[in-house]
């Protein structure tokens, strides 16, 4: 199909709800390419490549929401199905407590598209599997490594929508990631490192360029070793210590404890049966201390390499950036059309995001980073007489408030006098959400700052995977509770 | 799987079963999924006694009524030690009663020192969908000693 046709079935779809008594309606059409490539102990073990193209139209009508979604893409059906979420809607509203009512936001007629340099999927795919098995001899050369597993993933995505509203906006998103773990065994134990990171590494809004940038053979011998390291290394001690979070460890701290809770269908209970509700309801917003005040948390939709980062939201809504936490005090939610009113915002904060065409479009964590200090990371392990330095997280548990967490990383340091000393493993900390980001004493300055993807993000029910970045410098906490067994 | 507290067998898929030899189980995940070819879908059920519920918690003289747990997650997979917290009702029992509401626990536990604690098992199951792939059917079971090790706020 073309744009003029796309377009066109677009229209039809709107009309006929419309023609049905619908007082608002928006159609996204969602052509989605994806490639995954992984080895494991230097044999492919998956290549898979797929395509999807559909189309997931929403209605209000009396009020209520109605859904549907096709991947048959001719006017026969999109009336059919036009008619059923006029259907569905008048169902749902039988059951409504208060009517829908959408923020307003005014009609673009526009297109935006992930700037890149290299499009993956024009890269052979020789090269892809060549990269990753260069990888996994380098991993498998010590005796002690028994598994090693490397992976590249790659995601384009078309997406035209239109609106009742007048609304016509095309957008390409284009991600790139990749990573690779070392699992290590001995010693009657078994330990694992990564790069950049666990959980299936490092991903950006950005082309082939990011893998390259990476530089994944550079790292392969150091995570090798440490793996090996790890099986003789002490267990992290218990006690209370200062704490050093970097990299990927300090995104997931930001992603469960800062990004969930301010999601607000969640803190309005619309996800309590699943993950659960939010410790930061709407009475403390503008009136509660989330941190020390230098901690500075940034939404911002428009961040360069940013997952999240996008010209508008799947409602229409504009890219936006602002302050969720401003000198430590709370100071905003992620929000969408239809709940903005709720906190008495008059504009949505543009969080409104649906996984594939299939899916209605639920309220998602944005790009959200800590914003950097001003100290030399070099000064501040100089300056922790008694701490921990941990980095890429391994393990995560928190509580359905959001409240109580206990998180552990790959991998940690000791910290003596100023100095960084020996390799801990098993290593992990267990803190309450706000007293713990006010704890936060030390922030390194932008020259350690970095953009950390989180690639497979769930929520909702049924459950929907969503893509967001957390950019961080390393940061210290005060007297934290470590080595939890 | 286990019988009278002695592991027995392995949840094996076509490709960890050739790799010991041994005849597949049957638990290989259907594909396409997130995971490269793994076995799962344990579907596990308990054989219990003949003890109720009730019966169980008369003979805890001071413990606690565990409803739910939620958001496990591996600590230590030698051990093999989990975390989570308790969701959706933690109750104190006194003296083999049901005596008031708590708040909620997190605890960090060793699962086999867990299964090793346990004193009793009702032969009334409930199905309990797994987050992943799969369901089990979840009995009450009495056990000694559980390591809850931080509390939150509600």
């Amino acid at each position: 199909m073309n744009t003029h046709e796309i377009k066109e079935l677009a229209q039809r779809a709107l009309d006929t709800a419309n023609h049905l008594g619908a007082s608002y309606s928006d159609i996204r059409i969602i052509r989605t390419q994806t490639e995954t490539i992984r080895v494991e102990n230097e044999q492919v073990s998956r290549i898979s490549q797929n395509e999807s193209l559909g189309f997931g139209l929403r209605v209000l009508k009396a009020g209520a929401w109605g859904f549907v979604s096709s991947c048959e893409l001719n006017p026969c059906t999109v009336d059919r199905l036009a008619a059923e979420a006029v259907s569905i809607a008048r169902a749902s509203s039988s059951v409504m407590n208060d009517p829908v009512r959408l923020a307003k936001e005014p009609s673009y007629q526009t297109s935006w598209k992930t700037p890149y340099a290299t499009d993956p999927f024009l890269v052979p795919l020789e090269a892809k599997v060549r990269l990753l098995l260069d990888v996994n001899q380098v991993l498998r050369k010590r005796p002690e490594i028994i598994r090693a597993v490397g992976s590249l993933s790659f995601i384009r995505e078309r997406q035209w929508m239109a609106t009742s509203q007048e609304s016509w906006i095309d957008q390409e998103f284009l991600r790139s990631g990749g990573g690779y773990t070392a699992f290590s065994a001995g010693n009657g134990d078994t330990q694992c490192r990564s790069y950049p990171s666990g959980h299936g590494g490092n991903f950006k809004s950005a082309g082939y360029e990011f893998i390259l940038e990476q530089d994944f053979l550079s790292q392969a011998e150091r995570v090798r070793d440490e793996a090996v390291v790890l099986l003789t290394a002490e267990p992290c001690p218990s006690g209370e210590k200062d704490l050093i979070l970097e990299g990927h460890q300090l995104a997931l701290q930001i992603h469960e404890s800062v990004g969930h809770p301010l999601e607000l269908d969640r803190v309005l209970g619309m996800e309590a049966s699943f993950a659960g509700r939010s410790f930061a309801t709407t009475e403390k917003l503008r009136k509660f201390s989330y941190g020390s005040p230098i901690v500075n948390l940034v939404a911002d939709l428009t961040l360069p390499g940013g997952l999240a980062t996008c010209g508008f939201d799947d409602d229409g809504v504009e890219a936006q950036k602002y302050h969720v936490v401003r000198d430590g005090r709370f100071e905003g939610y992620f929000t969408n059309r239809e709940l903005a009113h709720v906190i008495g915002e008059e504009r949505s904060r543009g969080c409104n995001r649906t996984q594939g065409f299939s899916h209605i479009p639920i309220i998602r964590i944005p790009n959200l980073s800590l914003m950097p200090g001003d100290w030399k990371y070099e000064d501040l392990i100089a300056d922790t007489q008694d701490g921990v330095l941990m980095a890429s997280n391994k393990s995560w548990s928190i509580d359905q408030m959001r409240l109580n967490f206990q998180f552990g990383s790959e991998i940690a340091w000791e910290i003596k006098n100023g100095k960084i000393g020996k390799i801990y493993k098993n290593a992990n900390y267990q803190g309450i959400t706000p007293e713990f980001w006010r704890s936060c004493d030390a922030i390194c300055d932008r020259q350690s700052w970095q953009l950390w993807g989180v690639h497979n993000c769930g929520k909702g029910e049924p459950m929907q995977i969503a893509e967001m970045t957390h950019g961080n410098s390393p940061a210290r906490f005060k007297k934290v509770r470590v080595g939890i067994t | 799987m286990i019988e009278n507290g002695v592991l027995k067998n392995l949840a094996l898929d076509l490709k960890t079963a050739a790799k010991l030899g041994r005849k597949p189980t049957g638990h290989g995940v259907a594909e396409p999924n997130t995971e490269d070819p793994i076995p799962w879908n344990l579907n596990l059920e308990w054989s219990g006694e003949k003890a109720k519920r009730e019966d169980l918690i008369s003979r805890v003289k001071r413990g606690l009524y565990v409803s739910q747990f939620h958001y496990t997650n591996a600590v230590d997979i030698m051990h093999p030690s989990v975390t989570g917290l308790t969701r959706n009702g933690l109750f104190l029992i006194e003296n083999g009663k049901i005596s008031k509401p708590v708040r909620n626990l997190r605890f960090t536990q060793s699962l086999t020192a867990f299964l090793n604690s346990i004193e009793a098992v009702t032969p009334d199951q409930e199905r309990i969908s797994t987050f992943f792939f799969g369901a089990s059917l979840a009995p009450t079971v009495l056990a000694r000693g559980f390591h809850f090790s931080s509390g939150t706020e509600f």
